[in-house]
């Protein structure tokens, strides 16, 4: 089986998600989020950092369309990956969830800056934002860790985060 | 029924670097093709921190080829299309502008990759760098030939893939299918 789920989780109660101790077996990782914000606003944003490290150490491009226009953006000096958004505690409605799905090649490669490529969206009948973001943590240290949070407050019960690693064939068909 | 993604090859530039990446061989026992890619260029001939990334199937350099694409790059966004072009786009990714060893990554997704209808793939790319200017491209490619695929090439004129680039093809099944 080449993409192999290495853990993950829906939440029971308000919080996040940890993944540590993650084996520098696979050659990608992906992770996969569905859910919620408690924070008290119509939306937050869902963020992800590599080996605890909160520092300025991360760069952000984003591409996005709302509706109606369309944009693209540039965070520098930031200190985690924003991998889309999802509906919060005063969203229209209680049943949607923001959905994101984040891939991270070469994870364990140390000649290489860690760089996530994010599909994410949220769409509530009348609103809502699709994404295409991008994220550099500038470190060539191997991910051991990732983490899932909300940009303020946590996500809700009933939002799920899952990590799959995917493995690569031995075979090179030159 | 589940589907089943299956590792079919992969190829990682060595020392040197490499003008160009080949899967030539490619079983034909599969539904769809999935190439991931992480890969930089080692020069700028786009003069950004950005590189196209050409595709073309089974050695055809013929003028059947075309692609749309959306994108945005930090602080402006657009759209392009080319036309009975000779190759077509698999994405965009870092060029040696960017920042030091950050490489760009995509995933090219080819359905029916077998079959006998023209072949229509998408793509995702990101070319990331420590500065605002960025490219993320969304692509929509088109090889109107109704060939089966059994090779895939990526390349760029005026520049080379450099060390510890990689790429991946996996080929995609339903299960019990």
């Amino acid at each position: 089986m080449t993409m192999t789920w290495l853990g993950g989780s829906t939440l029971g109660s308000s919080g996040s998600f940890d993944f540590q101790n993650i084996p520098a077996t696979f050659a990608h990782l992906e992770v996969r989020f569905s859910g919620r914000g408690t924070f008290n606003a119509a939306n937050d944003s869902i963020l992800i950092r590599f080996n605890n490290d909160s520092a300025t150490n991360y760069v952000i491009h984003r591409l996005y369309g709302d509706g109606s226009s369309v944009g693209s953006q540039a965070f520098l000096t930031q200190t985690y990956v924003i991998c889309g958004d999802m509906p919060a505690a005063t969203a229209s409605s209680s049943s949607t969830v923001g959905v994101s799905i984040t891939s991270i090649l070469d994870y364990a490669n140390t000649n290489k800056n860690k760089v996530a490529r994010v599909l994410a969206g949220r769409d509530e009948n009348g609103s809502g934002y699709a994404w295409f973001n991008s994220g550099l943590w500038l470190n060539t240290a191997a991910i051991n860790r990732v983490t899932v949070l909300a940009a303020n407050g946590s996500f809700t019960a009933g939002s799920r985060a899952d990590l799959y690693g995917i493995g690569v064939s031995d075979q090179t068909g030159a | 029924m589940a589907l089943v993604m299956t590792p079919i090859y992969t190829q990682t530039v060595g020392t040197g670097g490499a003008a160009g990446i080949t899967f030539n061989n490619i079983p034909q026992v599969f539904t769809d093709l999935l190439v991931k890619v992480s890969a930089r260029f080692d020069s700028n001939p786009e003069s950004s921190n950005w590189c196209s990334m050409k595709v073309f199937f089974n050695g055809d350099n013929s003028t059947t080829y075309s692609f749309t694409a959306l994108y945005g790059g930090g602080t402006f966004t657009g759209s392009e299309r080319a036309s009975n072009s000779t190759v077509s786009q698999a994405g965009w990714i870092t060029s040696s502008a960017a920042t030091a060893n950050t490489f760009g990554t995509a995933d090219i997704y080819i359905p029916n990759y077998a079959g006998s209808n023209f072949k229509s793939f998408v793509s995702d790319s990101v070319t990331e760098t420590n500065a605002t200017a960025a490219l993320a491209p969304l692509v929509a490619g088109l090889w109107n030939k109704t060939n089966a695929i059994t090779s895939v090439s990526f390349n760029r004129a005026s520049a080379n893939f450099v060390q510890h680039s990689t790429f991946s093809l996996y080929g995609i099944i339903r299960s019990g299918a």
